[in-house]
Formats: structure tokens, C-alpha cells, sequence
């Protein structure tokens, strides 16, 4: 069980001629909860891509424990509005890649999503129509629909996008409670510090090209905040939290 | 009123314009969420471009038709995508471009004009069972696919970046989407016309979707307005002498205004 569940080695990833990032080294083990941190356009949403095979390296190697499953929560906003799909439509289709078109959608299916609506606080919600939701709500099917599959690791890109503090907060209670009691690893990237730094066992920068991840309490400080959002930052402790404002 | 059925080619209208209505009702709910209202008629206006190339060279008029289907969904399946055109632009460009070849093609052609109206409305009144036959078995092929890879397709049009994390080859399924869609748009153009295939794939999809809130009954819906409208589009057309297919495609839009007032209605109410 030691083995790591993804490992990069001398990734090199590009989009045709332009390399976006360099010499990827790091591996995402079965208990973490990792932040990637980065200003708008670093290549964060990139390294996601690559975890979930989406963009291959151009140099390099990316390895995945065999039968690894990833739950991918992607941005709520990217879903066009016009489907009129329910919620529980929604997490029903998180099983569509994994069934065989011969198979029926059965009982137990349905009480799968119906179970992950649960986890996901949104089970009353599930016949109300997903583009009606909340940015709040969306996001929260999408994290029932990663669920349904029982994966091993949740993929989350930018979860917080166009929520209030509130819904900041309830999203991020969600995935970190989901952490703890399911076991999933959690990778995501996020542009807001202030929102994953209190939640996550490591964090990421993407710094000019290149990234690695450190322990929370090493990684953090104000010139490393520097090298990423080149504007000064600083660190403070309110309440037992950390902080970032601008100087 | 039904003695008129009765007639062989007036049943073989109502056949062949129930077959086609039905099928593009069903696929056009497809169409207009992915907001391909007009990839679709440029893909028809295409196979009515091979269908003027076979009146021009003497090839067979269907199997011209459906190569150059096959062409432009090539092109709408696999075209790179470019930041500086949008894809209804390039879609543009296609239709100028098959509609275009389409004038010329039968501008050079014996019998050119009458023809050029042929393929914009169709005949539904002169189909030989030959064609019924065809339609009828690529109608069950077609559907049957839609039925089966109905998640697949689902999945893929809502949200094809996760669709991929799970394995599916997005290219791949919508490639067999347009392929779908050609085949059957190739092989009615000479019967529904331009006009019509065009009018089926969207009105009783949108029609549906102003009233309707659930995808399934969506689709049961859309496929009833066609087929109503098939029906209508035949009774009028015998009865008051006018061309069947554009009848067909003005009693969708007939049932649409109704629909679009009562979904107007229901929306100030619900204020």
C-alpha cells in the first residue's frame, strides 16, 4: 500500500511548441490532501490534466497505481445550462463511462447515487434540475458524481469558483470530511491561497514554470508567496487560521 | 377524411414523412442542446449537393448524396479547433460552400430548376416502396444505435472532459453521432428535402423543450409533435393541393407558437 498512487518523473508538460512546465517531480500518495497553488494561467488546471491522462507529457514519465479510479470534479460553470437534467441525472452519469451498453442501470445503481447524494448533503435536492441549483448546490452534485465510482483519489479544479465565503467554507468542510472518512486522496488547484491553505496537508506552487509540493507549515511563507503571485503578501494567524493579504 | 389513406401514394407520404419526422425529432433534441442547429443543416444542404452532383454525372443519386454527407461529417467531427473563427462561422462557411456547389451542380444539369425546388421541399408524394424499405430499415438501424449508446451519448455531449476521465473517446462518439445523422439525412433528402429535414431536426425539439423539464419526456414529445406534423403536412397537402414537406415543416411551426406562449405564460405566472 506504500506504493504511491500517481507519480511524475522529469515531467515535461507542453501545448505544441510552448512548454508550460518543467521537470515535474512529485507523487500523490493514498492519504493526501494537496493544494496546487498558482496565479491565473501558471499551467495548474495543466497539471490536473496530465494526473487524469488528459494531456500526455512531452517528456518524462507519469505512472498510475494500477486500477486507480479518479473522481473528477470539474468546474460547475462549465456545464451548459440547456441540458435539462436532474440531479440525480447528473450523478447518475458519473456511471455512464464505467457501465457496458448492454448493461441496465439497476436498483443498486440508483442506490448508489442516491447514497452519494447523501454524503454530498444534497439527496433532497436530487429531483430539482441541476441547472436551477446554486453555484453552492452544483458543485456539490459534481462532488456526488466523482463519489458514485468509489474512487480512489478526487480530482477537484478550482472548487470554490464563484462562491460566497459561505459556500467557500461548506465546500471545502465537504471535501475535507470526505477525505477523512472515505479515505480518498484529494488533489486540487485552486487561484484563492486563503481558501485551500487551511485545509490542505501539502501545497504546490507553480513558480515560473517549475512546481514541487511541500508539508503545509515548510512551503508557506512570504517568499515563496512572492515567487508565485510576484505581489506582496503577507501571512497572518486570525482565530487559529492562516491569513494571506496583500501588504 | 381518412378514405384518403387509403390511396398508395398518400400512405407511402405518410410513411416515409412519419419515418424521417420521427428519427429527426429524436436526434434533433440532440442537436439543439449542443447548439448544432446549424451544423445540421449544412450537413443536409450537403447531402442535397450530392444529390445534384449524381443528377449532373449520372452517378446514383444516393450514393452521391451520402459521400458527400460522409465529407462534411468528416469535416464537423475531426476540424481542429481555431481560436480566431467560431464553430457557427465555419458552419457558415460549409453550407455557403455545399449550397453553392449545389446551384452550380444543377444549373448545368438537365431538368436543373425543377430539381434545385425538389431538393430545397422534397416530393413525399412520388416515394417508391423501394425507398420506404430503405428508409425504414436505416429508421430501425439508427435508432436502435441511439438507444443502446443513449449514455454514451449523454455523458459525452454534457460534459466531455469528465466523459474522457472515464475512458470515453470523445472524438469517437461524436464522429458516430454525425455519421449517424448523415446516413439518414443522405438517404431522405430526395423525399423530405432540405426544408424539411432541416424543420424536423429543430421546431419539435425546441417545441418540446419549452415545455417539457425532463429529458425523456423531451424526446417522447419532440418525436409525437413530428409525428402529428407528418400527419398534418399529408392531410393538408391532399386536400388543399399544396407541397407536402413544406406543409410538414409549417405545421411544426404552427405547433410552436402555441407552445412558446404557453411556456411565456407559465414563466410570468410562476414570478
Amino acid at each position: 500500500m506504500n506504493e504511491p498512487l500517481i507519480e511524475f518523473r522529469g515531467v515535461k508538460l507542453s501545448y505544441g511548441a510552448k512548454t508550460v512546465l518543467s521537470d515535474l517531480n512529485f507523487s500523490i500518495n493514498g492519504d493526501d490532501f494537496v493544494g496546487i497553488i498558482g496565479a491565473n494561467g501558471s499551467g495548474k488546471t495543466t497539471i490536473l490534466k496530465a494526473i487524469l491522462g488528459l494531456v500526455r507529457p512531452s517528456g518524462g514519465s507519469i505512472s498510475a497505481r494500477r486500477g486507480v479510479v479518479y473522481g473528477y470534479v470539474p468546474q460547475s460553470n462549465t456545464m451548459d445550462r440547456v441540458f435539462p437534467f436532474t440531479v440525480f441525472d447528473v450523478v447518475k452519469m458519473g456511471m455512464y463511462g464505467r457501465l457496458s451498453v448492454m448493461k441496465r442501470f439497476n436498483k443498486a445503481h440508483a442506490g448508489k447515487v442516491v447514497s452519494v447524494l447523501s454524503q454530498a448533503g444534497i439527496e433532497r435536492y436530487r429531483n430539482v434540475a441541476y441547472r436551477d441549483l446554486s453555484g453552492g448546490l452544483k458543485q456539490r452534485a459534481l462532488i456526488a458524481r466523482a463519489l458514485v465510482n468509489d474512487p480512489d483519489v478526487l480530482v477537484l479544479d478550482e472548487p470554490t469558483n464563484d462562491l460566497d465565503i459561505a459556500g467557500e467554507k461548506s465546500i471545502m468542510d465537504l471535501v475535507e470530511n470526505l477525505h477523512r472518512t472515505r479515505r480518498v486522496a484529494v488533489i486540487m488547484v485552486s487561484h484563492l491561497v486563503n481558501v485551500v491553505i487551511n485545509y490542505v496537508k501539502k501545497i504546490g506552487f507553480i513558480d515560473a514554470g517549475k512546481f514541487g509540493f511541500h508539508a503545509i507549515g515548510d512551503a508557506l511563507n512570504e517568499t515563496e508567496l512572492w515567487q508565485t503571485y510576484h505581489s506582496k503578501l503577507r501571512i497572518a494567524t486570525v482565530f487559529g487560521k492562516k491569513v494571506i493579504m496583500p501588504e | 377524411m381518412f378514405e384518403m389513406f387509403a390511396i398508395p401514394f398518400v400512405w407511402k407520404a405518410l410513411v416515409i414523412s412519419s419515418l424521417t419526422g420521427a428519427f429527426f425529432a429524436f436526434v434533433g433534441v440532440y442537436v439543439v442542446l449542443r447548439r448544432i442547429v446549424f451544423a445540421s443543416i449544412a450537413l443536409s444542404q450537403a447531402a442535397a449537393c450530392g444529390f445534384a452532383f449524381g443528377l449532373l454525372t449520372g452517378f446514383n443519386l444516393h450514393l452521391s448524396s451520402l459521400a458527400f454527407t460522409l465529407f462534411a461529417v468528416i469535416i464537423f467531427s475531426f476540424h481542429a479547433e481555431e481560436k480566431r473563427i467560431t464553430a457557427e462561422s465555419f458552419t457558415a462557411f460549409i453550407y455557403a460552400l455545399f449550397s453553392a456547389l449545389s446551384v452550380i451542380f444543377l444549373a448545368k444539369s438537365s431538368g436543373g430548376e425543377g430539381a434545385l425546388v425538389n431538393i430545397f421541399s422534397g416530393n413525399i408524394l412520388t416515394v417508391s416502396n423501394a425507398e420506404i424499405y430503405v428508409t425504414a430499415a436505416l429508421f430501425c438501424a439508427s435508432l436502435l444505435a441511439h438507444i443502446v449508446f443513449y449514455r454514451k451519448f449523454i455523458f459525452v455531449f454534457f460534459d466531455p472532459e469528465t466523459a474522457k476521465t472515464q475512458g470515453l473517446n470523445t472524438s469517437f462518439w461524436n464522429f458516430l453521432f454525425y455519421l449517424i445523422l448523415g446516413v439518414m439525412l443522405s438517404a431522405s433528402i430526395k423525399t423530405t428535402g432540405v426544408l424539411l429535414s432541416f424543420a424536423s431536426l429543430a421546431i419539435p425539439a425546441m417545441t418540446a423543450m419549452l415545455l417539457f423539464e425532463r429529458i425523456k419526456t423531451i424526446f417522447a414529445v419532440s418525436v409525437l409533435i413530428a409525428l402529428v406534423s407528418a400527419f398534418a403536412g399529408v392531410y393538408f397537402s391532399f386536400r388543399w393541393d399544396l407541397p407536402g414537406g413544406t406543409t410538414n415543416a409549417a405545421t411544426m411551426c404552427l405547433v410552436f407558437v402555441p407552445a412558446a406562449l404557453t411556456a411565456g405564460i407559465r414563466k410570468n405566472l410562476a414570478k
